[in-house]
């Protein structure tokens, strides 16, 4: 369970027109696997899931507009939401990373 | 030279001779003794098939072994990370990077810190092994991603996960894959055991001939060898760790013997006798442009069981009375999608137009039992013959069944089309068949589509329930079809893949005679065609009986109809009535066997001696 204290939370719009899928899934996870020490949840509706799990991304069934819910915490917790944002704002969210 | 046209179907005569004229035992490095799948003999280097579909069996583990379970889990996904970033650096020097990036998802799925704890928590918390355990908790994320229908992309995606799951799997059985699509030259494959998605990935033209340690006489490879003419043996200890790959091997598939390795001699003797094997079958050719007809001019009908597209323009210049059996599993178990209705039309028309006049009969995909998809049969089944199959599958999915029942449908304005739905066990199923049926002519008649009206439509007798049933079968029904196969399956309580009960399968068991009986006389009586079309309708021994008991027709791989036929021009009606009222009073299946084989050897077949192998020893 993260501390409600130290969590920082984004609401984010799905902008790539393919939704979420491997590529940009990967590139997401693999931006969060840089920051060892924060833990990254996402939801969408009442489904959440762990952010540095990309199986766990992918069942998220992000299609393009969809509104995600992440929740950062630990070190680098900010930068790391940042990227995530601009990442997901992204039309082509898969090159990014 | 084609090893097709080599093949004899005399095997029952030939299996006693060993016209080698030397021991082999002293001309080889190794002699290894299986059980005969199908019949012939081929030379050629081992391709080792080690298996790439993944199949999982669920068992439990002692306690102490769940953390030495969870090491091998770990130790297994870290290999295959190995081994991807090992490709990716291959593919990106070779292709550049972005083709390399499929192998970093492939590792970031590995990588996966969710799925690597759900595992380890399911092997700890069920206590199962482990390649059990990853296949769940992979499978519980595909389907999850094949819940969204329109989302197209990632259904795709499903393959990768897919793939990772073989590789983890695979690697934890000690396996490395070696696809036969891989089969380059003209091999022997070897294997474990061959599943009839492993043989639809292979290019026929390429085999020579199929070794495996597990299966019986009556398994997927062994038919599938029988309609491409080429040896096939079964049931062989431990060839797959005696026999090195690209070793060369000679497959007799007569006798059931792989010689490994053999010298200069025996290879000569060995094409000595494959030259008259060839000769034989020239004769057997001759003899094949007489009608099958009984002595008192009985008309039975002779007709092909084919597998696979590729053998449709030789079966059709084959004399025989047209298609009593087209399977279409090798549509679906080829790929990883469903085959449209145009890729099923093109198929069935070519059948239909190659055919013309004489009947063709198409069954309904026979998926399941040992014939697994891996787009439907996603979680292991514990009893797959009595599970998900065949006509079940169709009706659960009814777009799917339509789709092929349109291509049908359109295909029988090419030619003589007959429809036949596999595994009916009620009523109740046949009527829900004929009811999809009546739906996809609907649907061809509101794009304009062409259609024979009148399309034949028959069920397989395969369960002994639809023997009990078959009168009320028959009142909906235009022709029943015998399948032997199963039918002994299901009636003995014997899988025909065990090595250890293969024994036990005897299709001359009284109780599978008596259903025979049972099929045919609701069939006459509710004057609808019934024909045989399991391996039965093949063995030289059963060709009395099924006509003595009034088959109508016989329908068999195309190497079988001379020998069939020829066996048939040898007797009466009356006399084949005779022996098979004989065979119904017999309460042993080995009393049955002899009745027939006395019969056999009573009836004038002289002519089959001279055609039976010198022998040059």
């Amino acid at each position: 369970m993260i501390d409600r204290q130290h969590v920082l939370e984004a609401d984010v719009i799905v902008k790539d027109p393919e939704g979420i899928h491997l590529r940009n899934a990967a590139a997401l996870v693999r931006a969060a696997a840089k920051f060892p020490k924060a833990e990254l949840l996402i939801s969408k509706g009442n489904h959440e899931v762990n952010g540095k799990s990309i199986m766990g991304v992918l069942t998220l069934l992000a299609e393009h507009g969809s509104r995600l819910h992440l929740r950062v915490r630990g070190e680098g917790a900010e930068t790391l939401l940042e990227i995530l944002v601009a990442m997901l704002h992204s039309e082509q969210s898969g090159t990014n990373g | 030279m084609n090893n097709r046209e080599m093949q004899s179907s005399f095997t029952s005569v030939l299996a006693r001779s060993q016209p080698l004229g030397v021991n082999p035992e002293e001309h080889c490095r190794l002699v290894l003794k299986g059980i005969p799948g199908s019949a012939g003999l081929s030379v050629g280097p081992v391709f080792l098939h080690t298996g790439s579909d993944v199949w999982v069996d669920a068992h439990s583990i002692e306690k102490e072994r769940v953390e030495s379970e969870i090491e091998r889990f770990r130790a297994a996904v870290n290999a295959v990370i190995e081994e991807k970033r090992e490709l990716q650096r291959r593919t990106g020097a070779e292709l550049g990077v972005s083709e390399g990036q499929i192998f970093e998802s492939h590792i970031m799925l590995l990588e996966d810190p969710e799925a690597i704890r759900e595992t380890i928590e399911r092997i700890r918390a069920e206590r199962k092994n482990v390649q059990y355990c990853y296949y769940v908790t992979v499978q519980n994320v595909i389907n999850a991603l094949s819940r969204l229908e329109t989302h197209e992309y990632l259904r795709e995606r499903v393959s990768d996960l897919e793939d990772v799951r073989a590789a983890v799997i695979e690697k934890l059985s000690g396996e490395t894959p070696n696809d036969l699509e891989q089969l380059a030259e003209q091999s022997v494959v070897v294997g474990h055991t061959l599943s009839p998605s492993d043989t639809a990935r292979m290019r026929p033209s390429n085999v020579v001939g199929f070794v495996t340690e597990a299966g019986g006489p009556t398994s997927h490879a062994c038919i599938l060898a029988g309609s491409m003419g080429i040896p096939a043996i079964v049931g062989c200890a431990r060839v797959t760790a005696l026999v090195a790959p690209g070793e060369k091997v000679i497959v007799n598939g007569f006798s059931g013997e792989v010689y490994v390795d053999p010298d200069d001699e025996l290879e000569h003797r060995v094409a000595l006798w494959r030259g008259h094997l060839l000769r034989r079958s020239a004769r057997l050719e001759e003899l094949s442009r007489l009608p099958s007809q009984t002595r008192d001019g009985h008309r039975i009908r002779l007709e092909l069981n084919l597998e696979v597209p590729e053998e449709i323009p030789r079966a059709a210049a084959c004399p025989s009375d047209g298609v009593g059996l087209f399977r279409t599993e090798f549509l679906f178990l080829s790929r990883s999608d469903w085959p449209s209705e145009e890729e099923q039309f093109a198929v069935y028309a070519q059948l239909a137009r190659s055919f013309q006049r004489r009947p063709v009969t198409i069954r309904t995909m026979d998926i399941g039992g040992d014939k697994l998809s891996r787009r439907l049969h996603v979680a292991p089944e514990m009893n797959p013959f009595l599970g998900w199959r065949a006509i079940r599958i169709s009706l659960a999915q009814p777009d799917l069944f339509r789709t092929q029942l349109r291509a049908v449908l359109r295909a029988s304005a090419e030619g003589t089309v007959r429809l036949m739905f596999p595994m009916i066990t009620s009523l109740d199923e046949l009527q829900r068949a004929r009811e999809t049926l009546a739906e996809a002519q609907e649907e061809l008649d509101r794009r304009g589509e062409r259609y024979d009206p009148d399309l034949q439509v028959g069920v397989m007798i395969e369960t002994p329930a639809a023997v009990m049933i078959a009168e009320a079968l028959a009142e909906s029904a235009d022709f029943f079809s015998i399948g032997t196969n199963d039918l002994v399956q299901y009636t003995l309580a014997v899988d025909r893949n065990n090595e250890r009960v293969a024994e036990l399968f005897d299709s001359y068991h009284p109780a599978v005679v008596r259903l025979i009986h049972a099929t045919i006389r609701a069939a006459v009586n509710a004057r609808i065609d019934v024909s045989v079309c399991g391996e039965m309708a093949h063995e030289s021994l059963a060709t009395v009986l099924l006509v003595g008991l009034g088959a109508g027709g016989l329908s068999m791989a195309p190497r079988g109809i001379p020998e069939i036929r020829h066996l048939i021009r040898q007797f009466t009606l009356a006399d084949a009535r005779e022996i098979a009222r004989q065979a119904m009073t017999k309460t042993t299946g080995s009393e049955v066997q002899a009745l027939l084989r006395q019969a056999l050897a009573d009836s004038e077949i002289g002519s089959l001696s001279e055609l039976e192998m010198p022998n040059l020893r």
